[in-house]
């Protein structure tokens, strides 16, 4: 296999007249081709700094210092997302279980990995996580490289050791220009692990949505329609019958948890929202952190795109929308960790039809369909 | 020479020889407890009310702000700086420079329990170009209502563990829910700028949010508030809250 290409090396120009010392220079080259000499003109790297467009409402995003974006990367990154050879048996890419037309989460509750085994928790849609701050339903990885690192060799998913995921990229069967892609990526044509998280976190960075209805409006650009404006204010509102919650507005009181601050509609905190009376199940952030007091507790997700991300919640365990109103309608289950803004003894939000309709309207606004169509996120392949 | 002439002169000449010619600063660090009836306490722990209930508090965070020192010359120096403080968690303390040309003589402290009018509404968090600063949007995750409400300026969650449990959770925000807790010292507390960073104590009581001298709220009665949809409740709390702090220098 050929080292990569010296970039700095123009050819072309050497052999025009113009070029006064091409003889020279062309007999030197054979002397050092002849010696073995190592000592040569070396590669160069230089990569493109991405540039990366912020919308407008979005905060700046937090890249870390040793991982800055540049074309050569994203592009890099996004082959490695699609690259079935990251699994055991070349059948699965990162893109098998974040499906572009399913906001780039998994349609079924659990994603079933290579060998056949089945995961114990849906995969998270991947939007806008450049400006998340933990990662997986329990937070477990304080960073998206951290997070990247997980399903390649989980036995429940790709099922690859790194070393040998390492190994095949190296060899470069498929003949995709690995090496020669690394090093326009990282400099190096020796690839690594950590080069590989590294790339498609790259990638994923990448992945911003903000051209739903709900942004479009934002921006001042469309009006929403009276059932969406509703249930927008549905959403900033405080739940409760005020007889019998003191304070309610019979609101949905969506936005403690999926905040609008910098219009991604998530606090990025970890609650437990009523689904269950105890979690030997699935203990969430309690296995991460071993209080007790975060049992049954998971990662807010955002809410945009959320009309494409069924099923929901960690398990999958709704299917649609109108099941996810009625759940935090009924006021949740109560358990010894449920979250204080859940109206589980008072009776639920007591939302009418017509308001359970207007807040679906409203969550229906924060679909991105160019998000999820954008040429750039599909697979290369 | 006339003599309005040669006193400005020695005016001149005294002023050159005691005014400040190079400024020095300190930081005053603030480090941020918590107690239950005066025993520690740590977030997620159970402290007994006045009926005897067992009260777990699992959030408590608050904003500190417009912070002011007062010197035995100068008299009250403000300091404008922003903390966010998570009692449950490793954010608890706020750093506060102050600059001057001399050691300072502390016999007065006051802070702010919320964030300052002209930052607590109509500011987007994602506003701030350091995502981390106290009101940025990480910095805040979970402390921010939403363009038009603005920031929470305390956060005094948990349950009663009754049976069944009790929750509770007091959101106090905007200008109407902004308070001041002001100490005078004993004692002056020199403050020379030459010798490093001073370090002082606020213990907050969280026993005391709920117990006042002149209120009490029992979380079965007055279980919620947000300000905005229980401003009566708001009130009550922050002005038990503010009697909750103590200072040790």
């Amino acid at each position: 296999m050929g080292g990569p290409v010296p970039r700095s090396l123009d050819l072309d120009a050497m052999r025009s007249p113009a070029y006064p010392c091409h003889w020279v220079w062309l007999m030197g080259s054979a002397l050092w081709l002849l010696s073995g000499c190592d000592c040569g003109p070396k590669p160069v790297w230089e990569p493109t700094p991405y540039s990366l467009t912020i919308p407008p409402f979005f905060p700046p995003m937090d890249i870390p210092a040793d991982n800055p974006l540049t074309e050569e990367g994203v592009h890099l990154g996004r082959l490695l997302f699609w690259e079935t050879a990251l699994s055991e048996d070349h059948s699965m890419s990162c893109g098998s279980c974040h499906l572009p037309a399913h906001n780039f989460s998994d349609p079924q509750p659990y994603s079933t990995g290579v060998t056949g085994a089945v995961g114990t928790r849906n995969a998270m849609a991947l939007i806008n996580l450049g400006w998340a701050s933990s990662f997986f339903w329990d937070g477990r990885s304080p960073t998206l490289e951290d997070q990247i690192r997980d399903p390649v060799p989980h036995p429940d998913e790709m099922n690859l050791p790194w070393p040998e995921a390492v190994e095949r990229l190296q060899q470069d069967p498929l003949e995709r220009d690995y090496p020669q892609r690394f090093f326009d990526a990282f400099g190096t044509t020796e690839i690594t692990e950590d080069l590989v998280v590294q790339a498609i976190a790259q990638f994923v960075r990448t992945m911003i949505s903000s051209d739903s209805k709900f942004d479009r409006w934002r921006r001042g650009e469309v009006e929403l329609t009276t059932s969406e404006y509703n249930g927008y204010q549905m959403f900033l509102r405080e739940g409760g019958d005020p007889e019998v919650v003191p304070g309610g507005q019979f609101g949905g009181d969506c936005f403690h948890c999926h905040g609008e601050a910098g219009l991604q509609f998530t606090d990025h905190l970890f609650h437990n929202n009523g689904l269950d009376p105890s979690f030997e199940a699935d203990p969430g952030r309690a296995a991460i952190s071993g209080s007790p007091l975060d049992s049954g507790l998971f990662r807010t997700p955002t809410l945009r795109n959320v009309a494409l991300s069924a099923p929901y919640m960690h398990d999958g365990r709704f299917a649609t929308l109108e099941e996810v109103i009625e759940h935090y309608n009924s006021g949740g289950v109560a358990s010894s960790t449920i979250d204080p803004f859940m109206k589980y003894t008072t009776g639920g939000l007591a939302l009418a039809p017509s308001q359970k309709a207007d807040l679906i309207a409203f969550l229906h606004t924060l679909t991105d369909t160019i998000f999820i169509h954008k040429p750039e996120f599909q697979d290369p392949n | 020479m006339k003599s309005t002439h040669l006193l400005a002169l020695a005016c001149f000449v005294l002023w050159g020889f005691s005014g400040c010619r190079e400024e020095a600063s300190t930081t005053l660090n603030l480090v941020f407890e918590v107690e239950w009836q005066g025993a520690p306490y740590a977030v997620g722990e159970a402290g007994i009310d006045d009926q005897g209930r067992d009260v777990q508090l699992e959030r408590l965070e608050c904003y500190v702000s417009d912070f002011a020192v007062h010197d035995v010359r100068e008299g009250w120096i403000d300091i404008d700086t922003v903390a966010r403080i998570d009692f449950g968690g490793t954010t608890r303390m706020a750093g506060l420079e102050i600059v001057g040309c001399q050691g300072l003589e502390i016999d007065g402290f006051r802070m702010g329990l919320g964030v300052p009018a002209d930052r607590n509404t109509d500011v987007d968090p994602a506003s701030y170009s350091d995502p981390d600063h106290p009101l940025g949007y990480k910095g805040s995750a979970g402390m921010h209502w939403g363009w038009a409400a603005g920031y929470i300026f305390s956060v005094y969650e948990g349950r009663l563990l009754t049976d069944p449990a009790t929750p509770f959770a007091y959101h106090a925000g905007a200008d109407t829910c902004f308070r001041s807790v002001e100490f005078t010292l004993d004692e002056p507390t020199l403050v020379p700028f030459e010798s490093g960073d001073v370090t002082w104590t606020l213990t907050l009581d969280a026993y005391a949010c709920l117990h006042g001298v002149n209120d009490i709220i029992d979380p079965e009665i007055d279980p919620e508030t947000h300000t905005g949809n229980n401003l009566p409740l708001a009130i009550r709390w922050v002005d038990l809250y503010r009697e909750a702090w103590t200072l040790t220098p």
